[in-house]
C-alpha cells in the first residue's frame, strides 16, 4: 500500500537557507517545483532550474496574521480561485446576463464569482475569502477542467 | 458513399498505455478523441495529444477514472457520443455500461446484460456448459449413494479428483483423492465432515487440476451475428494472479484442439448475443480445457493476438460499436508465427516494491518484429496512485525461438533510468530452461522466484 505523504500546514515562511535546502531536495527528486497553500490562502511556490522571477525574495514578504494582512502586500499573495468541477464557464448570470464578479469588484467569502455549466447542471464557483477580483484567467463559455484557475483574487 | 457513422468523437475513459493505444485506433478510423484525466496525469502523452482534454478530478482514481457520473457528464460537455472504457477501472462495470447507454452514449463494449451474466461465476459457468464450452469435468451434481456408482464416476472423470461439500467454501470441506483405492474412504470422511460443519452432507466431485496452464481464447463479435475467435494465448507466467509474460500461440497444444475450443466459445457468444471483444479464460492440463471465466473487455495482452493474426482488435471494437459488419471470416483467420509480450512495470524486479518517480532516461528498443506499447517518454513521471504498468514490449518471430531471441535483444537495448523496472526479471525468465522448453504451469513463476531467493 502506498500512503501518500502528507505535507503539514505551514504557518511561517521558510528562511533562505531552508529554501535552498528544499530546492536541493526538489532537484534531487527530479521535481521542478513545489507549491504549498494554507487555509488563509497564502501560497508558497518554489521552482528550481529556472532563472529567478523578478519578484522580491519570497522570504521578505510580510506574513499576514490574524486575518488582518497589510493592505498592499505583494501580488504573490494573490490567491487562485480554482474550478471545483469541470464544465463550461459562465461568468455571467444566465438569467440577468450580468457578470457575477467583474475584474476590480470586491467579493465576500462564499460569494458566487462564476458558474460551471455541465449539461443541464450548474455548479457555483465561490470566493474562498474576501477580496478584490484581480484578473479572470478564462473566457465565457470556455471548457474548464477540474482544478483550473478561473480568476485571481487579492485578499482583503 | 460510406455508411453514416454512429459517432465521430470518442471519450477514452482510461489512462496510461491503453489510453494512447485507443487514441491511435480512433485516429486511424478518423475519429476525434476526448481524454479525461486526473490532475496527476495532466502531462501524460495521450492527454497532450488528444483533440480535447478535460481534467475531471484529483489523482485519486475514485474521484477520476472510477467516477462514473463524472465520466458521463464529461462526455456530454465535450460532445463525445461514444465511450471506450479500456481495461480495468470501469470496463467491466455493468452499471456503468448501463448508465452510459441510458445517457444516449454508445458504450464500446458488450451489453450491460452480458457483463452482468459473465460477472457472476455461477451463471457464467452454467451458460458456458449449456453452450458446450468445456468446464472442469466432474459429477455435474450431487454424488450418487452407491459406492459402485461413485467409483465409476470418478474413473470416468479421471484421477486425481477433488471431493467437495456442496455447502462448503473457502477451502474447507474438500479433499483431493489421488487413486481409486482411497476414494470411498475419502468420500465417507468428507461427507461426515460436511454434515458436521455445514449441516449438509451433499458432495460433488471434480477433476483436480494440479499443474494447469492458463490458456485463453480471444473472440470478436459484431451486431449482425458474426462471431470470430482469434486464436489462443498462454498466460501461465503469473505472480499473485498477475500476468507477467504472455505468448501466442500456446506452445505444445495442437491447433486442432484449440480450434475445437475456439468454436465452442464462438457458439457461446452467439447464444448470449455477445457484442464486441471478449476473452474466455481456461485452465488446461493434459489435454483438458476447463472454463474459468470470461473477461468482457479488451485485455492487456491483446497485442500478441494482433501480432499473430494481423487483426487490429481495438479498431475492430470501435467498428463493431459503429454497427459495422466484421470484414473478415473465420476461415481467413490464421495464427502466423509466434508473439511474446513482457509487461514492463515500474517496480523492483525481485522484491516487487513499486518504484514511482521521474523517468530521466528512456531508450526504447526497435528493429524487425519489435513493438512497444507505452505512454512513457523521457521526462515522464510514473505516478504512485495507479497500476505500475509502464510499457509492453512485444516481439514477433516466425518461430517461438526467433521471438525469444528478438525479445532478449530488445530488453537489453531498453535503458530506463531513475526508476526501477522489472526488465531484469524478464531477462532472467527468458533464460529459464523450463520457459525455453515452453508450457510451464501457473505455479511455475512463484516456485522459480522462491528457488531463486534461496540460492
Amino acid at each position: 500500500m502506498n500512503t501518500p505523504l502528507s505535507i503539514p500546514a505551514f504557518d511561517s515562511l521558510p528562511n533562505s537557507e531552508e529554501v535552498i535546502q528544499i530546492s536541493q531536495w526538489l532537484s534531487e527528486a527530479g521535481l521542478s517545483s513545489l507549491e504549498l497553500s494554507n487555509v488563509q490562502g497564502v501560497r508558497l511556490r518554489i521552482t528550481v532550474g529556472e532563472s529567478a522571477p523578478p519578484t522580491p525574495d519570497a522570504t521578505s514578504h510580510t506574513f499576514p496574521t490574524h486575518g488582518q494582512p497589510e493592505a498592499a502586500v505583494s501580488t504573490s499573495t494573490d490567491i487562485s480561485v480554482t474550478a471545483p468541477y469541470f464544465g463550461n464557464l459562465l461568468r455571467k448570470n444566465p438569467l440577468t446576463k450580468e457578470e457575477f464578479a467583474p475584474s476590480g469588484s470586491s467579493v465576500c467569502a462564499g460569494e458566487v464569482v462564476s458558474m460551471l455549466q455541465i449539461g443541464e447542471l450548474t455548479v457555483p464557483i465561490t470566493a474562498p475569502q474576501n477580496g478584490t477580483v484581480v484578473q479572470f484567467m478564462a473566457e465565457e463559455g470556455d471548457l474548464i477542467s477540474y482544478g483550473q484557475t478561473i480568476l485571481t483574487l487579492h485578499p482583503l | 458513399m460510406s455508411d453514416p457513422q454512429r459517432f465521430g468523437r470518442v471519450l477514452i475513459a482510461n489512462r496510461g498505455e491503453i489510453a494512447l493505444r485507443i487514441q491511435r485506433a480512433c485516429r486511424q478510423l478518423g475519429l476525434e478523441t476526448v481524454a479525461v484525466y486526473s490532475e496527476a496525469d495532466a502531462q501524460s502523452r495521450h492527454v497532450l495529444e488528444a483533440d480535447i482534454a478535460l481534467c475531471i478530478g484529483p489523482a485519486s482514481a475514485a474521484r477520476s477514472y472510477l467516477d462514473a457520473d463524472a465520466i458521463i457528464l464529461a462526455a456530454k460537455v465535450t460532445g463525445a457520443s461514444a465511450i471506450h472504457p479500456g481495461y480495468g477501472f470501469l470496463s467491466e462495470n455493468a452499471d456503468f455500461a448501463e448508465a452510459v447507454e441510458d445517457a444516449g452514449i454508445i458504450f464500446i463494449g458488450p451489453t450491460p446484460a452480458s457483463i452482468r451474466l459473465m460477472g457472476d461465476k455461477i451463471t457464467a459457468k452454467q451458460t458456458m456448459q449449456a453452450s458446450g464450452v468445456p468446464c472442469v469435468p466432474g459429477s455435474d451434481g450431487p454424488l450418487p449413494e452407491s459406492e459402485q456408482a461413485i467409483l465409476a464416476l470418478a474413473n470416468a472423470v479421471g484421477f486425481p479428483v477433488i471431493v467437495k461439500a456442496s455447502g462448503g467454501g473457502g477451502g474447507r470441506g474438500m479433499r483431493v483423492v489421488w487413486s481409486a483405492d482411497d476414494l470411498i474412504k475419502a468420500v465417507t470422511l468428507t461427507r461426515k465432515e460436511a454434515q458436521q460443519a455445514f449441516g449438509n452432507p451433499t458432495l460433488y466431485l471434480e477433476r483436480f487440476m494440479q499443474k494447469p496452464r492458463h490458456i485463453e481464447i480471444q473472440v470478436l463479435c459484431d451486431t449482425h451475428g458474426n462471431a470470430l475467435w482469434l486464436g489462443a494465448r498462454d498466460c501461465s507466467l503469473q505472480r499473485r494472479h498477475q500476468k507477467v509474460l504472455e505468448e501466442a500461440p500456446p506452445p505444445g497444444i495442437s491447433p486442432e484442439l484449440i480450434a475445437e475450443i475456439g468454436a465452442s466459445c464462438v457458439q457461446a457468444c452467439r447464444n448470449i448475443g455477445y457484442r464486441g471483444a471478449g476473452t474466455f479464460e481456461f485452465l488446461y492440463e493434459e489435454g483438458i480445457f476447463a472454463f474459468i471465466e470470461m473477461n468482457t473487455r479488451l485485455q492487456v495482452e491483446h497485442p500478441i493476438t494482433e501480432e499473430t493474426t494481423g487483426i487490429d482488435i481495438v479498431c475492430a471494437q470501435i467498428e463493431i460499436a459503429q454497427a459495422k459488419h466484421l470484414a473478415i471470416e473465420q476461415s481467413a483467420i490464421h495464427t502466423v508465427g509466434h508473439a511474446i509480450e513482457c509487461r514492463i512495470n515500474a517496480e523492483d524486479p525481485f522484491s516487487f516494491a513499486p518504484s514511482p518517480g521521474c523517468v530521466s532516461r528512456w531508450d526504447v528498443p526497435g528493429g524487425a518484429g519489435i513493438r512497444l506499447d507505452t505512454h512513457i517518454v523521457a521526462g515522464s513521471v510514473v505516478q504512485p496512485y495507479y497500476d505500475s504498468l509502464i510499457a509492453k514490449v512485444i516481439a514477433r518471430g516466425a518461430t517461438r525461438s526467433e521471438a525469444i531471441q528478438r525479445l532478449k535483444v530488445a530488453l537489453a537495448e531498453m535503458q530506463v533510468e531513475a526508476i526501477s523496472t522489472n526488465i531484469p526479471l524478464h531477462q532472467a525468465l527468458l533464460c529459464d530452461p523450463a520457459f525455453e522448453k515452453g508450457g510451464v504451469d501457473i505455479h511455475h513463476l512463484e516456485h522459480w522466484l522462491e528457488k531463486r531467493e534461496h540460492s
